[in-house]
């Protein structure tokens, strides 16, 4: 990344957003994005195109060449990723994560800037159950900073041992309904289906092609693809 | 005399029909909701002198609406144009069937809790007490046996009485929860009648067909609030308060039932049954087998009876124009015969089929293999983006179009069921077979079964595409999920079966019949004008129209007018293409002419074209019912077209490769 200035990553970046997979756009729409003089845009493509990032004629489309394409993807993958741990982290809103994503993003050296995604990492697989600090620190902020309320239990954050996807099963195990991660009509419908929290269900059988699942809750037998039942997160039962 | 209209909802599987059935008798009236295919049945009864109109709902589980049948239902009970609803309920079924009446509960009309079933609920020791469940919920409570007509002079009874008190449920949801309700209710719509509690728990869970009813200030402030609340908890409301009520129904549970555990006799025997025929490798076998077996009794049985049916209809057309030839003239006695009898003909021709069909469908699903059937077919039918019963339709569409469009009735979704239908003509149906049967046997011989095996898996390949491409191209973004309940098995209730056989075929009669009779009129005109022409000769306008569509069909190697002319019957029935150009060729020796007419490759793309093109006037007829006339006008031209570039495609790739 050595050689561009914090504001030629910014344009790469942004053609990259105007353009899409392999489209192009023109210089007028870069300026009003980066709210800058068309003129300041123009320049800044040609310093682009000599270094072998775009390609552009004048008074035409402007386009990324395939190393230009990649780098630019780099760095938008890492304002994403930064601008999603300020939110989800550190609770920011959006467009404030989004300013300082943009400000730190290109002053972070490869390593920090790896740390940063591996803790991120970290965090999205062990979502199941939230890290107890993060819950804490959640609570700290909305008490307005003060500390000793942040250690509220309840059934959720308490750590729930065995949790696994309803899928996980195997046949004739049974465990408790622990959280739906579906959304929309079909968390409606499994809801007035029974599938709530702490109620016991049961794996008959997988289908003879694998999918769809057959399961036992109260006293009816319910049928579910894979695909959903990997959306609901169960608790083993002790045999 | 008093009036009362009253109307039926419940869980699917709940008894519903049976209730329906035994309050009802026989003064039923299927059709359909207005704009849409699903089933609407009303029927009435009479008892100390009051009428009650009956209106049966589909069957749902809550009032958050999911698919089209559910929608209807809940926007039926929603709009609250009925005296009173009866709820019925699996009583072996308890919670999950509570849930539902619970939240009618709320909604705050007047019902009757109907607990059905209760043989089956003794079976599983249950001991239910009626009169605990009536005192907490503060409703009437009646148990039947619907299928026996157990206790339904009691629901009669119940249904008629005029002195009900108007129930004042409420379930308490917590402070929190309680307070955020007080604040919506005061932003309840004025021109609403929902009760303001219930919508407001409807918003809070956030069921976005009642958060549209909303001012939009109000909207934004609902978020707000209940964003807060989920944020504070880090609890979702929607889950709460489904919690709260199922916590609510396990207690009302705990008060009126005693279980006797030792007893758990038909889950154990339907676990056993499924043990057997949703076995890892007895499944597909049985299920091949159910369906052979469907296959055997629609055509096989009902095969007989339609030539039965069509004789019957021959000998009629004999005696008529003998007698009439004496006293009309020439035309109207081909009118009569060719035109209207033909055409009844032509309809009544399918009945048997349909009927045992549909005996078949009823016992399917009456007795609970049906949604055995979807769970084992599935995961293939998921491949086409389809669902696992579309699997039914689409074999019976090897015997006939007609019962596997009908059959499609059984998909609830919309997609499934437009996509299925529109996929289920490819499927060569049987009526096709003399078809190949003569030009392979003609052109191909002692290759002839290779031949005609290669055209059926030809129209199982473009129903894959076809199944493909409609997905993608009308139903981008629904994909149905699969949340299907698997009931207990149980013997069929045959009133139910025959009955449910009955108005279905009644009623393709009155809408399918009406346009079958339409499209044989119109080609019995074309036939015979104009005046004193012979009948489908050159010079008549349908010989005309060959004629005039010869040279469209000459790329796929079948530019003679005859060949057009007999695909223009074809739209009558397929196997009237035999018939067809046999009377066209005038040959004592049909081969000998089909020879000069033919090559071995164009006779290749006709087997094509044939397979493919336009589906007979019945099956438009009967997709225009299921699924409207845009839909058959469509398929009309689909077919058409799709048909012209593959036997073109045939043809020109054949001529390439030989020249």
């Amino acid at each position: 990344m050595k050689g561009l200035s914090s504001s030629q990553e910014d344009y790469l970046e942004a053609i990259l957003m105007l353009a899409g997979e392999g489209g192009v756009t023109r210089v007028s729409e870069l300026s009003r994005m980066l709210e800058v003089t068309p003129a300041s845009a123009a320049v800044a493509v040609k310093n682009l195109s000599r270094a072998g990032l775009v390609k552009h004629e004048s008074y035409g489309y402007v386009e990324l060449t395939s190393g230009g394409e990649k780098l630019a993807r780099q760095l938008y993958d890492r304002h994403r990723i930064m601008s999603s741990f300020f939110q989800k982290v550190l609770g920011l809103d959006k467009s404030l994560a989004d300013i300082e994503a943009c400000a730190i993003e290109h002053s972070l050296h490869q390593e920090t800037f790896e740390k940063v995604v591996k803790f991120f990492e970290f965090m999205e697989t062990c979502k199941e159950v939230e890290p107890q600090f993060l819950v804490n620190f959640k609570e700290f902020l909305d008490a307005g900073g003060r500390a000793g309320k942040s250690c509220r239990i309840d059934k959720k954050s308490s750590p729930v041992k065995n949790l696994v996807r309803l899928s996980d099963l195997s046949p004739g195990e049974r465990a408790l309904v622990i959280r739906l991660e579906t959304c929309g009509e079909v968390r409606r419908k499994l809801l007035a289906l029974g599938l709530i929290r702490g109620e016991t269900i049961e794996l008959i059988r997988k289908a003879p092609l694998g999918d769809p699942l057959e399961f036992r809750i109260k006293d009816y037998c319910l049928s579910l693809r894979k695909n959903e039942a990997d959306r609901i997160f169960v608790s083993r039962e002790k045999s | 005399m008093r009036q009362l209209k009253i109307v039926l909802a419940g869980n699917p599987n709940s008894g519903k029909t049976s209730v329906f059935n035994a309050l009802t008798g026989s003064s039923q009236e299927v059709g359909n909701w207005p704009g849409v295919t699903v089933e609407k049945k009303v029927g009435t009864f009479f008892i100390d002198g009051c009428n009650v109109e009956v209106t049966d709902l589909p069957g749902i589980y809550s009032l958050s609406s999911y698919s089209q049948d559910e929608q209807i239902a809940r926007d039926y009970l929603l709009a609250g144009g009925f005296d009173l609803a009866v709820v019925v309920i699996d009583a072996s079924n308890l919670e999950r069937n509570l849930y539902l009446a619970i939240q009618l509960l709320e909604l705050g009309i007047d019902l009757i809790l109907c607990l059905n079933m209760m043989d089956l609920a003794l079976q599983k020791g249950l001991a239910i007490r009626r009169n605990t469940i009536s005192r907490i919920l503060e409703v009437p409570v009646v148990r039947t046996v619907a299928n026996q007509s157990n206790g339904i002079e009691l629901l009669m009874r119940e249904i008629i009485r005029s002195d009900r008190k108007k129930p004042d449920f409420r379930i308490d949801y917590s402070e929190e929860i309680e307070s955020m309700l007080e604040s919506l209710n005061r932003m309840h719509p004025e021109n609403c009648r929902l009760p303001a509690r219930f919508l407001s728990l409807k918003i809070l869970e956030g069921d976005p067909f009642f958060t549209c009813l909303l001012e939009p200030e109000f909207k934004e402030q609902v978020t707000q609030i209940a964003g807060e609340f989920e944020k504070k908890y880090d609890e979702e409301l929607e889950v709460l308060i489904a919690e709260r009520r199922y916590a609510y129904i396990h207690g009302l549970v705990r008060e009126s039932v005693r279980k006797r555990s030792n007893l758990r006799a038909r889950m154990d025997l339907s676990e056993k049954i499924d043990n057997v025929v949703l076995n890892r490798f007895l499944a597909i076998p049985i299920f091949l087998f159910v369906m052979w077996l469907t296959f055997q009794l629609v055509f096989a049985l009902g095969g007989p009876l339609a030539g039965f049916v069509g004789h019957a209809v021959e000998s009629i057309k004999i005696f008529v124009s003998t007698r009439l030839s004496s006293l009309l003239p020439k035309i109207m006695v081909s009118f009569v015969c060719d035109g209207i009898l033909s055409g009844v003909g032509s309809v009544v021709i399918f009945l048997p089929n349909l009927f045992v069909l549909f005996l078949a469908i009823a016992v399917l699903e009456d007795s609970g293999y049906m949604s055995r059937s979807a769970f084992v077919m599935d995961r293939f039918m998921h491949f086409l983006g389809l669902h696992g019963k579309s699997f039914i339709p689409l074999i019976l569409g090897f015997g006939c179009s007609i019962p596997g469009i009908m059959a499609c009735r059984t998909l609830e979704t919309r997609k499934d069921r437009v996509v299925t239908i529109m996929v289920v003509p490819l499927m060569s149906c049987a009526a096709r077979l003399p078809i190949y049967t003569l030009f392979a046997s003609v052109f191909f011989p002692g290759r002839a079964g290779t031949v005609v095996f290669g055209l059926y898996l030809t129209g199982v390949l473009l129903a894959v595409i076809t199944a493909k491409m409609f997905q993608k191209f009308f139903f981008k973004e629904e994909t149905s999920p699969l949340i299907m309940e698997l009931p207990p098995y149980h013997v069929p209730y045959w009133p139910n079966v025959f009955r449910y056989a009955l108005t279905r075929s009644a009623m393709f009669l009155k809408k399918a019949g009406t346009i079958i009779m339409a499209g044989v009129a119109v080609i019995w005109l074309l036939a015979s004008l104009p005046a004193g022409v012979e009948f489908a000769s050159q010079n008549s306008l349908i010989g005309r129209l060959g004629s005039g569509l010869s040279p469209l069909l000459s790329p796929a190697g079948f530019g003679s007018w005859q060949a057009a002319v007999s695909l223009l019957f074809g739209v009558l029935a397929k196997e009237v293409v035999v018939g067809t150009l046999g009377t066209l060729l005038q040959a004592g020796n049909l081969q000998e002419s089909l020879r000069l007419l033919f090559t071995p490759l164009s006779a290749m793309s006709f087997m094509l074209m044939s397979l493919i093109y336009v589906p007979c006037v019945a099956t438009i007829a009967v997709i225009r019912q299921e699924i409207g006339w845009r839909w058959a006008a469509f398929s009309v031209v689909y077919t058409t077209v799709l048909g012209w570039l593959v036997a073109v495609t045939a043809f020109q790739a054949g001529t390439w490769i030989s020249g």
